[in-house]
């Protein structure tokens, strides 16, 4: 029975080779959310077109506040899509993206740590939570949904924990204040609108791309996410796949956390309450990330946070309401899944 | 299907096991346990040293009644949809709408039960609508509802302008839902456990209950013995969306002041006090005490920490320590009985 299913699946996929290469691509993960960006991009071309004046999103304030704060989205959602395409979920990133700024900070400023080792310190945290979660999650047979819920309950006592004034009781910010040229590093101005972040993120990207699509880890992710029964049957170490993929989601939390605090000189511990690993899912998601592992790219994950990140923006600069950013995303959310659904190829993959 | 089939052998552990270890690999099992224990220590402790630790004191017993209700009904919603074998996260949204429309329709001059009524209407929709999407387009729920979590939370917003609604409800109705009995017992404790009495005779002694099971626990099969698995997973979502209204009416009655911004992340604690309650995340598996007592084990440990005058962080490290802990522990036991 099972082998007949698994048939008619592959049978049916081989649609691919009989089809054009417009449909290829329409086909591709990222395709829905390209053309939705390309369209949202023309828009905005034709708008400010028409009023030059009133719509200010091609003028160079504005283009450098997007670029600084689309790569902070950009890089977190690459390392949850890296792990979802693996099969798993993480929640506890918004813990990790405050928690290791925080302690970097307080290692710097307040314990007297060289800078390097504060860094370090920080970036080593995270890698640990990473590797509790994975450990949690294969070795104890726990769905990473709940091992990562407890882990983001978890984080928010460590930071409140860490935040606290131990005389008065009440949480607190700390502010980072590294020296210029760190400063430089993480968010400097290259030239015009593009700051140190846009580079940074362009430099995970490709990483990233060639991590999943070059290089073995990249099978094994995918081989992982899509079946892993069949992956171990081929001698995968899916155990180990899926550790590593929790510890760079974690590195690339941490981050993106010490990226946004180096700009903004600002560590709030109502940070890891912000809904970020929610905003970091559906962007992955909105980029034709499969829910259920195995299906995703790169691109399209780029794509979605990018459009995540512009339509913010847009909405500031025509003055809306805050409140309509998510009543944005969530419908984009549901109609991009809806047409990623029935238009790609996980509509032909085993249903559960 | 050849490994559900051993799985099916194995769970023959009913017949040939002694009652304590039947109890012990019932979904509910362990929490229950893990629950009488903290309460038996807690109810000994407060005993022996009762100035230092007034676990049993009066006013305590009345703050738990009062906070765990809101959780708790909540929770039952919840938990009813994920043995059905779906998601929603957009529980704590409506929770937070569906008060604000209550008191809006009601400071707008209506008599108290068309707001609620109004409220409940609202509720009713927005369970249509998640169910709608997901069994009709075949998308996981977790998506929809987070989809639909961002558009009512910020369509809240929207409704309300962030300005919280001040107003009193009449006397019999505030007593009814809020008041108090033979000095001890709180009205939302009271419905709390109505609730769960009616969501327990739902899901073990009617129909439907069957079909949510048995659809969270295998869909295909459920399809094939005639079930409507459509019909079935919409009518848990609306029942999810019912509860969630229920709790959000209640929560804001006693203080009399509203607003949509209500706590954030509240669905997770949801999901997480079905999940210690033995729910299974992939469905088919779970039951309504375990859901409740879940929820009250949530607000058990919180009322333990500020009783000990432990610092407040200690609330999330713990919850974060008990989820893991739980499940893994439900897991332990899925397997050796």
């Amino acid at each position: 029975m099972e082998k007949n299913k698994k048939f008619e699946i592959s049978s049916s996929s081989n649609r691919y080779i009989q089809s054009s290469k417009l449909e290829l691509i329409l086909r591709g993960s990222y395709a829905n959310i390209g053309f939705l960006l390309l369209a949202l991009l023309l828009i905005t071309l034709f708008a400010t077109w028409l009023y030059p004046n009133s719509f200010n999103f091609y003028t160079p304030g504005n283009l450098a506040v997007i670029f600084q704060h689309i790569p902070v989205i950009i890089i977190m959602s690459i390392g949850a899509g890296i792990l979802m395409i693996c099969g798993e979920f993480d929640l506890s990133i918004a813990g990790v993206y405050t928690l290791c700024s925080f302690i970097t900070a307080s290692a710097l400023n307040e314990w007297g740590w060289h800078l390097s080792s504060s860094v370090a310190i920080g970036f080593i945290v995270a890698l640990v939570i990473g590797l509790i979660n994975g450990l949690v999650t294969t070795r104890l047979k726990i769905p990473s949904f709940i091992a990562s819920l407890g882990m983001m309950f978890f984080l928010q006592g460590v930071v409140r924990w860490f935040s606290e004034n131990p005389e008065t009781g009440v949480p607190g910010s700390i502010s980072l204040s590294p020296p210029q040229w760190f400063f430089n590093l993480m968010s400097g101005q290259l030239f015009g609108p593009v700051y140190a972040q846009t580079l940074w993120c362009i430099i995970f990207a490709i990483v990233a791309f060639l991590l999943l699509n070059l290089h073995t880890f990249g099978n094994h992710v995918f081989a992982t996410g899509g079946d892993k029964e069949a992956a171990e049957k081929d001698g995968i170490n899916t155990s180990k796949t899926k550790i590593i993929a929790f510890m760079l989601c974690s590195f690339c939390a941490a981050f993106a956390g010490l990226m946004s605090s180096t700009r903004v000189n600002l560590i709030s511990p109502a940070q890891t309450l912000s809904g970020l690993e929610l905003q970091a899912i559906a962007a992955c998601v909105i980029g034709g990330v499969y829910l259920f592992g195995g299906r995703g790219s790169i691109l399209g994950i780029f794509f979605g946070a990018c459009l995540f990140g512009i339509v913010d923006n847009l909405l500031v600069i025509i003055r809306a309401p805050g409140e309509y950013m998510p009543v944005f995303v969530g419908t984009i959310l549901i109609i991009t899944v809806i047409l990623n659904t029935n238009l790609g190829f996980a509509k032909t993959r085993k249903e559960s | 299907m050849s490994s559900e089939y051993t799985n099916s052998l194995k769970t023959n552990r009913y017949i040939q096991k002694g009652l304590f270890d039947r109890f012990r690999a019932s979904p509910a099992g362990n929490v229950i346990l893990v629950f009488l224990l903290v309460l038996f220590t807690c109810s000994i402790i407060s005993l022996i040293y009762p100035d230092n630790f007034r676990f049993l004191s009066k006013p305590n017993l009345i703050i738990l009644q009062r906070a765990i209700p809101t959780l708790g009904i909540m929770s039952i919603g919840v938990g009813i949809l994920m043995i059905t074998g779906e998601f929603d996260l957009s529980v704590g949204a409506v929770f937070g709408l569906s008060a604000y429309i209550m008191a809006m329709v009601y400071t707008a001059g209506m008599p108290i039960l068309v707001g609620v009524l109004a409220a409940l209407l609202v509720g009713i929709i927005f369970g249509l609508i998640n169910g709608w999407i997901t069994t009709s387009f075949g998308i996981p729920s977790f998506i929809t509802t987070l989809g639909t979590l961002f558009i009512i939370r910020s369509g809240g917003r929207l409704v309300s302008d962030n300005v919280p609604i001040i107003f009193q409800v009449p006397d019999w109705f505030k007593t009814l839902m809020t008041g108090r009995m033979l000095g001890y017992i709180q009205m939302q404790f009271v419905w709390f456990i109505i609730i769960a009495i009616i969501a327990w005779i739902i899901l073990n002694r009617h129909t439907i209950g069957n079909h949510f099971i048995s659809v969270g626990g295998n869909q295909m099969s459920s399809t094939q013995v005639g079930i409507n698995v459509k019909k079935t997973k919409i009518l848990a979502f609306v029942l999810c969306s019912i509860c969630a209204v229920i709790a959000g009416i209640m929560s804001v009655i006693r203080v009399g002041v509203v607003n949509t911004d209500a706590k954030p992340l509240m669905e997770l604690e949801c999901v997480a006090a079905c999940v210690m309650g033995g729910v299974a995340l992939t469905g088919g598996r779970g039951s309504i005490v375990g859901v409740a007592v879940g929820a009250i084990m949530f607000h058990l440990v919180k009322d333990i920490i500020i009783l000990g005058k432990l610092p407040a962080y200690y609330l999330e490290l713990f919850i974060g320590l008990v989820i893991v802990f739980g499940v893994t522990l439900n897991q332990i036991a899925k397997k050796k009985y």
